[in-house]
This record gives structure tokens, sequence and C-alpha cells, in this order.
């Protein structure tokens, strides 16, 4: 299993990410790196709820309620969304 | 063996380039036609901040001075883009607080367009194309901005465009390709530091419509950040800088296959802005 994979994983940002608000969009990166990444506004949308209290069911729940999508889609999305985001290293997973 | 020099001059700042073959100095000469300035009368003049020296050798010439970790050797057309690499080099770690990205730059009017692109992606030839058009040129290779206001300094090298067979070509072919230079007139030369108004990514592909693609400012950052040629020295301060200038200014992408469909096409403008 990776990491994010679990309903109950509660993802936190990574220390030191630099955030900069673009309209509709995030550009993140970790300093130290050579990787800049902008997020769209749904992947936006679940990067602020990482916070390290809410698990992957609480964000997928949080988004249900906020956007007009198939309920069933959005806990897919958002581990998704979080397994990519652990993998360039700007979100961490407490399991 | 008498020894010439050639002074180029940046931003208030100088390099010597230093060679006891004519030709040489006749090359850098041409390479920084609009950026050669006189020798110092009696001392005085800008600092001196690098100083390369090209001298012959059995089979071509070598290029060696400051900033130069070990003699580079060759042919003329190599040794002067050695030259022109070493300059640029010197002055981009001497203004270091600049914004530097590979971008060509031209201005008219209320516009001035920053026109990044990959090695091969047609900048310099738009860029001339610009300039022949009624443009002031900027650069083709360079852009120092200044990160408080957007300003670009102009960075005036010589164009050159590649002299190739037309069609698609990969990278490394690119590279392989000859180069010409521009002669462009002094008065085309932009001299005056001038604020970006509009980004254009370059992109040239053969035997396509010019078409100009919004970009969301995400894409515009990214695009920017990858052009940056300091951005080790700036780190932190380079994202926050390229969100902001993407948040500022519109930004396109410019597919082109004939360089004066692409000039219309800009002449037009290319945004919202």
């Amino acid at each position: 299993m990776n990491e994010g994979d679990s309903e109950h994983a509660v993802p936190r940002r990574a220390a030191g990410v630099i955030e900069c608000a673009l309209p509709d969009e995030l550009l993140l990166h970790l300093p130290g790196s050579a990787v800049a990444i902008t997020l769209n506004a749904s992947a936006r949308a679940v990067w602020e709820l990482c916070d390290g209290r809410r698990s992957l069911a609480a964000i997928a729940g949080a988004l249900a309620e906020r956007f007009d999508a198939a309920a069933g889609e959005i806990p897919g999305a958002v581990r998704d969304a979080v397994q990519e985001l652990v993998r360039l290293k700007v979100l961490e997973v407490a399991p | 063996v008498t020894v010439g020099v050639v002074w180029v001059a940046f931003d208030g700042l100088r390099v010597a380039v230093r060679s006891p073959a004519r030709e040489v100095l006749a090359e850098v000469r041409q390479a920084f036609r609009a950026m050669v300035v006189d020798g110092p009368q009696g001392g005085e003049g800008p600092p001196v901040v690098a100083e390369l020296r090209v001298d012959r050798t059995a089979d071509g010439y070598e290029v060696t001075g400051d900033g130069v970790p070990a003699p580079e050797r060759g042919p003329l057309a190599e040794v002067r883009r050695a030259v022109r690499f070493h300059v640029t080099r010197t002055f981009v770690e001497t203004r270091a607080e600049r914004f530097w990205i590979h971008a060509a730059a031209a201005h008219r009017g209320g516009r001035a367009l920053l026109l990044p692109g990959q090695r091969g992606r047609g900048k310099s030839t738009l860029v001339a194309g610009l300039a022949r058009t009624g443009w002031r040129y900027l650069s083709d290779e360079a852009v120092p901005l200044d990160m408080a206001d957007d300003h670009a300094t102009p960075y005036p090298l010589t164009p050159q465009i590649r002299v190739g067979p037309g069609g698609a070509l990969d990278a490394e072919a690119v590279a392989a390709l000859g180069k010409r230079d521009v002669p462009l007139k002094r008065s085309v030369v932009c001299r005056a530091a001038t604020r970006i108004t509009e980004v254009v990514f370059v992109h040239y592909a053969p035997a396509t419509t010019a078409v100009l693609t919004p970009m969301t400012p995400g894409e515009a950052a990214l695009g920017l950040l990858e052009s940056c040629l300091n951005f080790r020295e700036h780190g932190a301060r380079a994202i926050r800088y390229a969100a902001d200038l993407a948040r500022r200014v519109p930004a396109v992408t410019l597919t082109f296959g004939d360089v004066g469909a692409a000039v219309r096409l800009l002449d037009g403008g290319s945004g919202p802005g």
C-alpha cells in the first residue's frame, strides 16, 4: 500500500513549502529542490484541506459539500491528488 | 606580438577580451557589436569585471581567463561561442540581483515582449523579424529583469539565427546547425530599460500556421522558472517573482512556422494587456 492510500491517512504539508497564489491556481516549491509545480483549482482545494488534522475521508467529505461532483468520484480523486503530491514531496502522510 | 582588446559593456560594467589574433577581435566585435565601447582614457572608465584571452594554437584557438575553469579550444566559430557564453555568464554573476532569463525581447510603443524559448525554438528568428518591422531590439539570448518593477535592461548581443534545411529537427540536430549574424542598425537597438508588458513563449514548428494560445498564470510562471538562468542564486525569491510577473502580465504561447506571419500576429496584439 502506498502512502495516502488509506482513507484514514492524514496528509500534511511538508515543512518549508513555498506557496504563491495565482488566479485559480497555486504555485508550490520545496526549497532545495529544483521542482516547482502548479495546482489547478481542484488540486488546490485538496491541498488547502491537507492541514495535518483531516484524514483523506474527511477531506473528501469536505469537498463533497463544496463541489457538485458525483460523491463516489471524490475519494478516488483526493487519493490520487494526495499520492501525487506526496511523490513530489510537498505533502507528507501520517498513517 | 601586439595584443588587441575589445571592451564589452553592460550596465556600467566591462569585460575585456584580449587577443593577438585580429580575426578573433573582429569576431568578438561582431558578436557584441552594440555592446562594444572604447577603451578607458587615462585609466578611467567603468569597472572591469573579467578579462578573457584568446590565443592561437597549432590547430585553432584557445580561450582562457576569468571564469574559464579550463582552457577551451576550437575553431574560430567555437571560440566565438565560448567568448559569448563566458561574457554573458560574467554579467549574469555580477548583476546577480536580476532575474536573468533565457529569452529574447523587443519593444514598440507601450508594448514590450519577453520571448522565452528553449534553444532552437525560434527566439532569434522572431526577434530579428520584429526588429525589421519597427520593433526595438533588446536581446536575443539573455534578458535581465529587475524584480522590483519588471524592467528589462537591454543586453543587445548581435542576433544569430541558425542556418538549416528547414523542417523538424531534434535538439541535437538543432545544436549542430551553423549560425549567421543578423545585422541590425544601431538605431534599432533599444538602450533604455523597458518594463515587460507581455510574455510570449516561442515555439517554432515547421509548416504550421501562426497561432497564439493563452496560458494560465501557473503555466507561465513555470515556463519563466524553466528559463531562469540564475535560479540557484535566487531560489524562493525567483519563485515568488515568476508568480508575480505571471499575475501581472498576460502570457501566451506562439507557435509559428513562418516568421512573417508570426510578426503580423504579434503586431495585432497578443493578449488582453
